[in-house]
């Protein structure tokens, strides 16, 4: 690690604020084309926030070209998103990274508004498929490597060198089932218990279906502007206290390394760096955490200094990352529950604005801050970019 | 806040940001990579470009403290190929973002490595752009997947994207298939100074008038190759750029411009899009007329047409006196305005790498490290990338030279 | 397989998709197999869309309205190809935009019913500002190809 080689600009950047998202589809597969699911939800984001589309200075999408069977998929997308003769650009990495840019581009002057948008519009292409084509080409694709067994790599080197057990990862499945029993976004439902999933059958020991994040298909936006004019069209913004990105390569030969997440550390190390949080235990209220595995859930935990490492199964046995814990983890059910492939970082952020605002059935009474992350992980190793948002309802 | 250029009017941002190194793969890798035994893997490829670039910046990696990869992953053999390339920074752990629209995909990322430095994220950007051209068998069959699927993707390929704005412009302004051999002409004679063009021999106007017909009015030698090769850039927050360079090259103005996705949703005859985009560039640099206020210039030229149709969109001639504007002589080497002396998209076209070349190029030349291409004493600069459907996205940037008027 | 002697390597993705037609793209497609040319209207401004375009994107509003649009359109540009490429026909052939009634965009299509023999001539016997119409198919299963190609009229 070298974080400490990084230069923070610290606290004495002006404010960005989240004033508005909105989401559409997840439960099931949708019944229009992506343009039209992305034009609808960054319209109705602008417009909660009687903002028009004249307000909005550029636009940014995030996605890849292989979830929508497309090149250049952005191509499609940018004017759906708002984007005719404006700015816009599409970052890869995800809804977090996106979200990321688009707040340097408000810092940087060159916008007071920006909208981050995508959609997932497929319903039935192999996403094992196409993280086998993520994998290097020559000595890892043709042994069929794909990110089910990337993970379930990590999770058995997990198993082999901490307390863990195959309950555990259930655990995870049963307490974020719970937790989306209320989620209107939920994609999976049922509330399966700890015995129903270790009763189920390996995918790839010793993950198991129920254990691997599904493929939801549903569009997400998200509208982000300076504080003076997230201070004029909303009583309740979210700022963006701190933003931190990280890469790492995962070789599979080093499941260790895998397990360690460098890469979401270094970016929880710039995040909290800007956020000023020293703490994160008692300074965060609710994180949403990408699990596209249930073990990650764990050992994202400790990555982001919940605990010490070690510890992330402690949390979950002690119900600490219940949706009435003392820190809720993935108050949504994450991914585990609901996946969108593209806008996973953005629905994550959405859950986390709803958390902390007091005005939804996903509200957390009293929270005032959230962690949310997101990871370019449904490709699986070795190459591995990972981002952190810190939220906050400037209360505390 | 330093208002550096403020005798220009340029728009202030919140942190200067400046280039302090640009570079290539070595110049044998710009080629073919279908010829046998001349090319190198993604890893060597990078490796060169990277290393390539350091040095002319003279900073080692450990000072990078993010890295801005892009390409279109369906050219390469491997979605995503940046995860498995580990010259990023990712034994570092840094930041390594993946971005991707299209043929505008380097500047893009020149963008997004200026917004985040000015925004104080990051104090110094590597920016990479894959050679993305050499691995695809066949180029037409990808970027045919880029068409709108339903209404265009069985009806165009990319070299009709090109004929389509071609025959247009011919038609409107009476322009002549010697004019674009003209235009043709003078980017191969430039190409023939460059180490890093894949066709690096001049052509008479009479050899490219005799060239195959590809797509009418597009002759072979009218239209660019499939070439590798890859790029690089770093850029740089005021503070390092003094640290590292005595005559810093600032970037006073970068942004994008985006038009709707349909191929059949176009004006065929020019790009209102850039005209409109150049007009906020321009604004935002200070540029009240391009041709006194702009020394050099480098565009997105890959079909020879659009040369003619950039002089009159980013405001160098009137509507429709492209042809008589390249007559006059002001574009090339000895001009006032030269354009392209790299030879262009046109004899270089390495993929996402073209797109960043433009920038690259304009920064060598402002820095005086342009080789046998180099022009006179250049102090402003103008880049321009075009891309996705049809040309859907433009982006623009203008450097300059500390201290040049 | 490897080929040491070009130090090449060859890969294929191998990927199937299946992309969900908006409403828009729905009604325009069933559109074709009754061989009408159906347009979506933006009623405030009054602009038309052929291709069908959910929303206005200049406004950043739904389009709201179906119109039948006559069967004529005006070439605004075109090329004629003289090389294969894969997934398109044998050349030569002609290729346009071609804007259907006042719609605001243009749809892509072939320009046929042209003497296949000399494409040099092709060049000549087309030009921007041409009136066509469609040439249907026979058997139309809604796609852009129910419209075989368009033609001169005479």
């Amino acid at each position: 690690m070298n974080d400490g080689e990084k230069q923070s600009s610290g606290s004495t950047m002006p404010d960005v604020a989240l004033v508005s998202y909105a989401l559409d589809g997840y439960q099931d597969s949708i019944a229009s084309r992506g343009n039209e699911v992305a034009f609808e939800v960054a319209r109705e984001a602008i417009e909660e926030v009687d903002l028009s589309h004249e307000d909005v200075d550029a636009t940014i999408g995030c996605g890849q070209d292989a979830f929508n069977g497309v090149t250049v998929s952005f191509g499609m997308k940018a004017c759906a998103i708002g984007g005719y003769n404006k700015p816009s650009t599409r970052i890869q990495n995800g809804g977090v990274y996106a979200l990321t840019q688009a707040r340097a581009k408000i810092l940087s002057g060159k916008a007071d508004c920006v909208i981050v948008a995508s959609e997932d519009p497929l319903v039935g292409f192999d996403e094992k498929t196409v993280s086998n084509i993520s994998q290097e080409p020559v000595f890892t694709r043709p042994i069929g490597q794909n990110f089910v067994q990337s993970h379930a790599l990590t999770a058995g080197q997990h198993l082999g060198t901490s307390d863990a057990t195959e309950a555990d990862y259930a655990r995870v499945v049963e307490k974020n089932h719970a937790a989306a029993s209320d989620n209107p976004y939920a994609h999976r439902d049922g509330e399966p218990d700890v015995d129903e999933v270790l009763d189920s059958e390996y995918l790839s020991w010793p993950l198991r279906e129920a254990e691997i994040a599904p493929v939801s298909a549903g569009g997400a936006a998200v509208v982000l502007t300076s504080a003076e004019l997230a201070r004029e069209v909303t009583d309740t913004p979210v700022w963006v206290e701190g933003t931190g990105l990280g890469s790492s390569r995962y070789a599979l030969e080093s499941p260790e390394t895998m397990a360690r997440l460098p890469s979401l550390r270094s970016a929880r190390e710039e995040a909290y760096n800007e956020a000023n949080v020293a703490n994160p235990r008692s300074e965060i209220d609710v994180a949403e955490v990408y699990d596209p595995v249930a073990p990650m859930e764990i050992l994202s935990c400790e990555a982001l200094g919940f605990c010490e490492d070690g510890e992330g199964l402690q949390l979950l046995r002690d119900g600490v990352t219940d949706a009435d814990g003392e820190l809720p983890i993935n108050r949504s059910g994450g991914a585990i529950v609901t996946n969108p492939l593209n806008c996973g970082g953005l629905y994550r952020t959405a859950m986390a604005m709803s958390a902390l605002r007091d005005d939804s059935t996903m509200s957390i009474t009293g929270s005032e801050r959230a962690v949310v992350t997101g990871s370019d992980q449904m490709l699986g190793s070795r190459g591995r970019t990972d981002g952190v948002l810190v939220l906050g309802t400037g209360a505390s | 806040m330093a208002f550096l250029f403020s005798e220009r009017g340029r728009v202030s941002v919140a942190r200067n940001v400046g280039v302090v190194g640009a570079g290539y793969s070595d110049p044998e890798t710009f080629t073919d990579f279908r010829e046998a035994g001349v090319t190198r893997s993604k890893e060597e490829l990078a490796y060169s470009t990277i290393t390539n670039t350091l040095e002319n910046a003279d900073v080692d990696m450990s000072a990078i403290d993010a890295t801005i990869f892009t390409t279109v992953d369906g050219f390469e053999a491997t979605n995503r190929i940046e995860r498995t390339i580990d010259m990023f920074g990712q034994s570092r752990n840094i930041p390594l973002i993946s971005i991707n629209t299209g043929g505008t995909g380097g500047g893009s990322a020149f963008k997004a490595a200026y917004e985040q430095i000015a925004a104080g994220q990051y104090d110094m950007v590597l920016v990479y752009a894959s050679g993305s051209f050499d691995s695809a068998v066949e180029g037409q069959q990808i970027m045919n997947t880029a068409a709108p699927p339903l209404y265009e993707k069985p009806i165009i390929s990319a070299i009709h994207m090109g004929a389509l704005y071609a025959s247009k412009y011919m038609d409107v302004h009476d322009v002549t298939e010697e004019d674009l051999a003209l235009t043709a002409a003078k980017n191969y004679e430039s190409a023939s100074n460059n180490p890093w063009a894949h066709r690096d021999k001049p052509y008479s106007v009479e050899e490219i008038m005799n060239s195959e017909m590809v797509a009418w009015p597009l002759r072979r030698l009218l239209t660019c190759p499939v070439s590798s090769g890859g790029g690089a850039m770093i850029l740089a927050s005021e503070e390092k750029v003094r640290e590292s360079m005595d005559e810093p090259v600032w970037v006073d103005a970068t942004e994008s411009i985006t038009n709707t996705f349909l191929s059949g949703y176009r004006t065929y005859e020019n790009f209102p899009r850039l005209e409109t985009l150049a007009e906020r560039v321009y604004g935002d640099a200070g540029i009240d007329n391009p041709e006194s206020d702009i020394d050099y210039v480098e565009t997105f030229n890959p079909y020879i047409a659009f040369e003619l149709m950039q002089y009159e969109d980013l405001g160098f001639c009137e509507s429709g006196e492209g042809p008589e504007y390249l007559r006059s002589g002001i574009t090339e080497a000895d001009g006032d305005v030269p354009w392209n002396m790299s030879g262009g998209v046109l004899c270089t076209n390495s993929g996402i790498c073209a797109s960043l070349s433009r920038h690259i190029e304009v920064a060598l030349q402002l820095m005086g490290d342009a080789g046998d291409r180099q022009v006179d004493d250049p102090g402003v600069g103008l880049a321009h990338s075009w891309g996705s459907n049809l040309g859907q996205f433009h982006t623009l940037a203008v450097m300059s030279r500390e201290g040049a008027n | 397989m490897t080929d040491y002697d070009t130090y090449q390597k060859e890969f294929r993705w191998e990927l199937d998709f299946s992309l969900n037609l908006g409403d828009a793209d729905r009604k325009f497609f069933e559109g074709l197999q009754e061989k009408r040319i159906l347009g979506k209207k933006h009623t405030d401004s009054g602009r038309v869309f052929v291709p069908p375009q959910p929303y206005d994107d200049r406004t950043f509003t739904a389009t709201d309205e179906w119109v039948e649009m006559e069967q004529k359109g005006v070439i605004e540009s075109y090329t004629v190809t003289f090389r294969q490429f894969r997934n398109m026909p044998e050349p030569p052939y002609v290729n346009g935009a071609i804007r259907i009634g006042d719609s605001e965009t243009c749809l892509l299509h072939f320009i046929g019913g042209l003497d296949a023999d000399d494409p040099e001539a092709m060049i000549e016997e087309i030009s921007s500002g041409m009136t066509v119409e469609p040439v249907w198919s026979d058997e139309r299963d809604g796609d852009i190809l129910d419209i075989k190609h368009f033609e001169p009229v005479e």
